[in-house]
């Protein structure tokens, strides 16, 4: 990739990037372009590659192959300190015999700035935080979540191009994740800091970044917004790792849905399957599968029934407010769509006994 | 419920029967055997030449044995709790040998290798022809400081690297990737970590010197200059008179004092080790 291409659209880049420990293959050919300003989550599996692509990317391992580029320059030979990143750990790594302010300060003090300047800074990152009256405690007391903004605050203090986040979620409480989540996302938004999170979980890459990053086994295997890794998945793997997935054999004796040559199994996600009563008024009968209530699972804000059709157990979501479905009961069932896969490619199939303009979507 | 009161009662009266009779009893005669004969004859005792020399000696050997086993130990964890290479594991487990070697082994090791059917024996000949000197390592002081330096070397090591093990990396990656020197790491960051229990380590290492007797034994023969405290309280004991036990006494006296002293630091130390997390 040429120096010019790496300063127009792309902030972050890697081109094929290899990294092999030992015979495990970390990273098979990696490629990516991040543009300035963007969050992006590195989303996979555990062992997938998404640490090491961020810790490449820090510096605090080395590529075999492949170039990495930040800000316009290409950074491979260049230290970590140097390479203008921002770094929080996933257990934070504060610093626990320094104050808080302290632990903002260090990126600073170790540059030998002027103590003024370095105070007015670390003041600045603790009110834009929300920490200001917590400057001479110590790092163990605080909560996780103060701790994680500790760590956010140590990392933008020296004005770094691009902020990595390895896991930040991962120490704090289920309780206040989503609020954590939402002041993260409104913080980073705020300083307009490039910035790239790893994550394991889905639901924390939709709800935080603009662009998703699916890695597996060494590579990458889509990039795009959380609705396209959602909606329109490039590989079976993504098909299956977003969302409630299930897999299913046999799916063209499923009404409206035909075999296609080397699709042999598909995708079907719950919010895929609506349930009706036998009796509810519904505009299209020839779409209608037969099915039976075999399991009712209440969850809090919505019940999850498991349908028997034939040979298939489907998984099914209702609100609470809907209609009550017992066990045991027949219903109609309507399959919108199925990921159909064959061994490195998905495709949508809608079901095609259903005519366009009644084809909604949850 | 009853039943484990029994126990539990039985298990602590046990305790401090065993504690009592292993211990404290044996250290309380010692005292009062070391006053015998009187307060004019302990401070004679204590005060005779080969005393004073093996005491000097003694400490001596301690201030060696903790700086080098010290800087030591702290060089090795540094380096297998921070890096990652070849045969880390295999280093670990030769740096714990002295454990498990008897002392009296190692001292006869160290005859073999410097005296003078030694192979180092040629090349210590060597570079005293060279410089115009006589150094000797068997049967003199360097032979007393090897001696204490090997039973004592796995203790620092050993204290450093399990807080360092806890601690992981985390902390020098995030002080590295803000541009901190290897120097500013390890003073900033890695130090506060570990120094209670380098300084636990350190204590550990003194208490151990100041009793070695087995690997000492083999490398020294001359009382008044190469002997230390418990050469010469064994001296003095197999003397067999009366007065030689009691002086035996007197000066075991010392090296009791000299523990005391230890165990209270330590026990202070332990208690900062032990809030090191917090």
């Amino acid at each position: 990739m040429g120096v010019t291409s790496a300063a127009s659209s792309s902030y972050v880049a890697m081109t094929g990037i290899y990294k092999q420990y030992g015979d495990y293959e970390a990273s098979k050919d990696v490629n990516f372009e991040i543009t300035e300003g963007r969050i992006v989550a590195l989303l996979g599996p555990s062992g997938s590659g998404k640490t090491t692509i961020l810790r490449m990317l820090a510096g605090l391992e080395h590529p075999d192959e492949g170039d990495i580029h930040i800000a316009g320059q290409r950074v491979n030979e260049i230290v970590p300190a140097k390479r203008g990143i921002g770094f929080v750990f996933q257990n934070y790594a504060l610093f626990r015999h320094m104050t808080v302010f302290d632990n903002i300060a260090f990126g600073l003090d170790v540059q030998n700035k002027d103590r003024g300047k370095i105070e007015k800074r670390v003041t600045e990152l603790l009110d834009l935080v929300g920490l200001a009256n917590l400057r001479d405690r110590y790092p163990g007391e605080l909560s996780g979540g103060q701790r994680q903004r500790v760590a956010f605050a140590r990392a933008l203090a020296p004005r770094p191009h691009v902020l990595l986040l390895d896991e930040p979620f991962a120490a704090i409480d289920a309780k206040v994740k989503h609020d954590l989540r939402q002041w993260l996302k409104a913080t980073i938004k705020k300083s307009g800091i490039t910035s790239i999170f790893v994550t394991h979980d889905q639901e924390e890459a939709v709800e935080l970044a603009d662009e998703i990053i699916v890695t597996n086994n060494g590579r990458i295997e889509q990039m795009g917004t959380p609705e396209e890794i959602y909606g329109t998945p490039a590989t079976p793997f993504v098909a299956g790792f977003m969302g409630k997935a299930k897999g299913i054999m046999n799916y063209e004796k499923l009404v409206g849905f035909d075999k296609e040559d080397d699709f042999d199994w598909a995708i079907i996600r719950p919010e895929f399957v609506a349930v009706f009563k036998k009796d509810a008024d519904h505009g299209n009968k020839s779409a209608i599968e037969q099915g039976v209530v075999e399991a009712v699972t209440f969850q809090g804000t919505r019940l999850s029934m498991q349908i028997r059709i034939g040979e298939h157990i489907l998984e099914a979501e209702q609100p609470i407010e809907a209609n009550m479905f017992t066990v045991g009961e027949e219903v109609d069932v309507l399959i919108y769509r199925l990921f159909l896969c064959s061994n490195t490619d998905v495709h949508i199939a809608k079901n095609k006994a259903l005519e366009p303009d009644q084809v909604f979507y949850i | 419920m009853k039943q484990s009161k029994w126990v539990k009662n039985t298990l602590i009266t046990l305790g401090f029967i065993f504690v009592i009779l292993m211990l404290v009893f044996p250290l309380v005669t010692v005292i009062i055997s070391s006053l015998a004969q009187g307060w004019g004859f302990y401070l004679k005792a204590i005060t005779t030449p080969y005393v004073l020399s093996a005491l000097g000696l003694t400490l001596l050997a301690a201030l060696v044995a903790v700086a080098v086993s010290g800087f030591f130990g702290l060089c090795a964890a540094y380096c297998i709790g921070k890096f990652d290479f070849k045969g880390k594991q295999f280093l670990m487990t030769l740096i714990d040998v002295p454990f498990s070697i008897s002392p009296v082994i190692a001292g006869l090791a160290f005859i073999m290798v410097f005296g003078r059917i030694g192979w180092g024996y040629g090349i210590l000949d060597t570079i005293n022809q060279w410089l115009g000197t006589n150094w000797r390592v068997v049967f003199a002081l360097p032979g007393v400081f090897l001696a204490t330096i090997f039973v004592t070397l796995p203790f620092v090591f050993r204290e450093v690297i399990a807080i360092m093990h806890t601690r992981g990396r985390e902390e020098e990656e995030a002080a590295v990737l803000m541009g901190a020197s290897g120097l500013t790491v390890f003073w900033k960051v890695t130090f506060p970590q570990i120094k209670w229990a380098f300084l636990y380590g350190v204590l550990l290492c003194a208490a151990r010197a100041l009793g070695e007797f087995g690997a000492v034994a083999a490398l020294s023969k001359a009382r008044g200059s190469t002997f230390t405290l418990p050469l010469e309280i064994d001296a003095l004991y197999m003397s067999g008179s009366a007065t030689g036990v009691t002086a035996a006494f007197a000066a075991s006296s010392l090296l009791v004092l000299m523990s005391v002293l230890l165990l209270l630091l330590r026990a202070y130390v332990e208690h900062r080790v032990g809030h090191a997390g917090d």
